[in-house]
């Protein structure tokens, strides 16, 4: 149990792991802007400031950037390694310099790598951590209130962590997009040198990268669901795709049934979209999935079973099959491929 | 060798309904199974075990009585013991008190084994923290999220990949360590009637917190950090205008979006 020293400022601090710096626009990464802006905004509730916590040293421009989106402070990690290759994190030394500055409030991205720092990070402190969450807020008693989905979706779990600090939780991508920009501002910075690390127990071997699939920029997606019947029917919706502009996503079981890949994964554990449509073929309309589209700000839905839930969140819907229904709109095309 | 599979029993979570009326859980829909994942994690073990019969292939399991079903299922499969963690004080435990549950029945066993594997995370928590904090617990290196595993037995190392924000990361772990795995890591077997007839003669070994000595302020309700303030229904809704699909070909062609 710990109890923050009075006259401190509420602290809310912000992890940027890896991903947080584009290196191809040389800018802050949507989803480090959106952490951020959560942070500025929970800090701001409570007449406090926003860190920045980040292992490595800040750019120039990384310290520019990160001032303009609220932060008041940066705190980088650095240490020396025996060899560049170790990539264990001494996450306890870490951990007993953060209990020094001690945040009311720690804010983590979803990124495996981060998740993994999270829970390593929460026995360190032995305290609460909250993953995934899509909201977070104050209670009537000023603790964070931290909102996940919860049993596949159905429900939502509003949790909180009251006698311990710090309180934390990761966020999801796309889920927090009220941005403000602060031009002119700065932020000081505090480095945190650790000795150096001697473990080679986690050794980093040559890495390759690999095309990421994101579906978060498409303006309409042909979403597949197991009512298509058999993977030999994506064509038909693949070709629609490629007539409206748009892209394929998938549904948990469609990727699970091997006929796409993960990336194609729209839902609790895949991704979020927000497309200007959304067509939902042979999909039952599962609340795990529904809460990936559900930004979406135009549904279709296209299914068998007029009691598909899925309909209960559609704008439009025609009770019918999927591939008979996208095949009559392809026929009607003047061009055929 | 011996490699130490954490297995969850969840409620079949792509079965549950919600009452419409009521917006409650449908728990007659809800049938427990062993978290998905964790058949990933299990069958990595039994694999390395078709290819040494020598490795020791143990399950641990922190849950309600009848997750000794479960276990069953895991000792038909092939492992060699099942160990059920099982106390009304566990009940309530938020994901750092189970993670200390399990880490302190890990230094019950007397000797850390060589691998600790989990599911990449539980379909009813979805967290994927327990993996990492038994790891930090145990004072263990940790990898999540492994889809690839390759076991080196002369070496004491573990060669893993995942994929993080388009990177395929590639690790060598020291034994003794901690992975978490996804499904593409392998398909997990399916035992046969036989098999699960025999694992009848197999024992599965269940303890309380009488065994495990753990002072209460860290288990239960009393040593979770976190706990739920409120649930809710899911509360979103459409008014949904049924056409036909002669109506979509003319609205999508109104719009442009369909030539």
């Amino acid at each position: 149990m710990m109890n923050s020293p009075p006259n401190k400022p509420y602290n809310v601090m912000v992890y940027l792991d890896r991903t947080c710096w584009n290196e191809k626009s040389n800018k802050l990464d949507e989803y480090s802007i959106q952490l951020i802006s959560q942070a500025r905004m929970l800090a701001d509730g409570k007449n406090g400031v926003v860190s920045c916590l980040h292992f490595g040293v800040f750019s120039k421009e990384f310290t520019t950037e990160c001032a303009c989106v609220g932060a008041d402070r940066l705190v980088s990690v650095v240490w020396q390694k025996a060899n560049t290759a170790n990539h264990e994190i001494p996450i306890g030394q870490i951990c007993a310099k953060l209990k020094t500055i001690l945040p009311d409030i720690v804010i983590f991205p979803t990124t495996p790598e981060a998740k993994e720092i999270a829970a390593r990070m929460a026995v360190q402190f032995q305290t609460g951590l909250t993953a995934d969450c899509t909201e977070l807020s104050y209670d009537a008693e000023g603790f964070l209130l931290q909102t996940r989905p919860a049993f596949g979706g159905n429900l939502m779990a509003s949790i909180i962590c009251k006698k311990h600090l710090p309180q934390m939780a990761s966020i999801r991508k796309n889920t927090f997009f009220k941005t403000s920009f602060h031009k002119g501002k700065t932020c000081s910075h505090l480095s945190i040198d650790l000795s150096p690390g001697s473990s080679n127990r986690i050794i980093r071997l040559e890495s390759e990268s690999y095309e990421t699939f994101s579906l978060q920029n498409a303006k309409i997606i042909i979403g597949i669901g197991m009512g298509i019947q058999k993977p030999e029917n994506i064509g038909f919706l693949e070709r629609l795709a490629k007539k409206m502009g748009g892209v394929l996503g998938a549904t948990r079981s469609v990727v699970e049934a091997g006929w796409l890949g993960p990336e194609y994964q729209i839902g609790q554990t895949g991704q979020s979209v927000a497309p200007d449509l959304y067509v939902a073929c042979g999909i039952s309309g599962s609340a795990q999935h529904v809460m990936g589209m559900q930004r979406s700000k135009r549904i279709i839905a296209i299914n068998r079973d007029p009691h598909a839930p899925i309909f209960h969140v559609s704008d439009y819907g025609i009770i019918g099959d999927a591939v008979e229904t996208i095949q009559g709109l392809l026929d009607s095309e003047d061009n055929l491929q | 060798m011996k490699i130490l599979v954490f297995i969850k029993q969840v409620p079949d979570s792509s079965k549950v309904q919600l009452d419409p009326i009521h917006h409650t859980l449908r728990r007659d829909r809800c049938n427990p199974i062993i978290n998905p994942y964790d058949l990933n994690a299990l069958e990595y073990a039994l694999s390395i075990k078709d290819c040494d019969p020598s490795v020791q292939v143990g399950v641990l399991c922190m849950g309600p009585i009848t997750a000794e079903r479960e276990m069953r299922l895991c000792l038909a499969m092939g492992a060699d013991e099942c160990i059920l963690l099982n106390d009304s004080k566990f009940a309530g435990s938020d994901t750092l008190a189970s993670s200390f549950i399990l880490a302190s029945a890990v230094r019950s066993l007397g000797s850390i084994p060589e691998v600790l594997v989990f599911g990449k995370q539980s379909i009813d928590g979805d967290t994927g923290q327990v993996g990492p904090e038994v790891a930090e617990w145990l004072d263990l290196p940790v990898v999540t999220c492994c889809d690839k595993v390759s076991t080196d037995q002369q070496a004491k190392a573990l060669y893993v990949e995942r994929k993080n924000e388009g990177i395929t990361e590639k690790f060598k772990l020291v034994l003794p360590c901690v992975i978490s795995v996804t499904s593409k890591l392998n398909i997990p077997r399916f035992p046969t009637l036989q098999e699960r007839m025999l694992s009848f003669h197999k024992k599965i070994r269940i303890l309380g917190n009488k065994e495990l000595k753990i002072g209460e302020e860290m288990i239960g309700l009393e040593g979770s950090p976190t706990w739920v303030r409120k649930v809710e229904p899911v509360n979103f809704q459409k008014k949904c205008a049924f056409i036909t699909s002669q109506d979509l070909k003319n609205i999508l062609k109104t719009e442009g979006l369909l030539k």
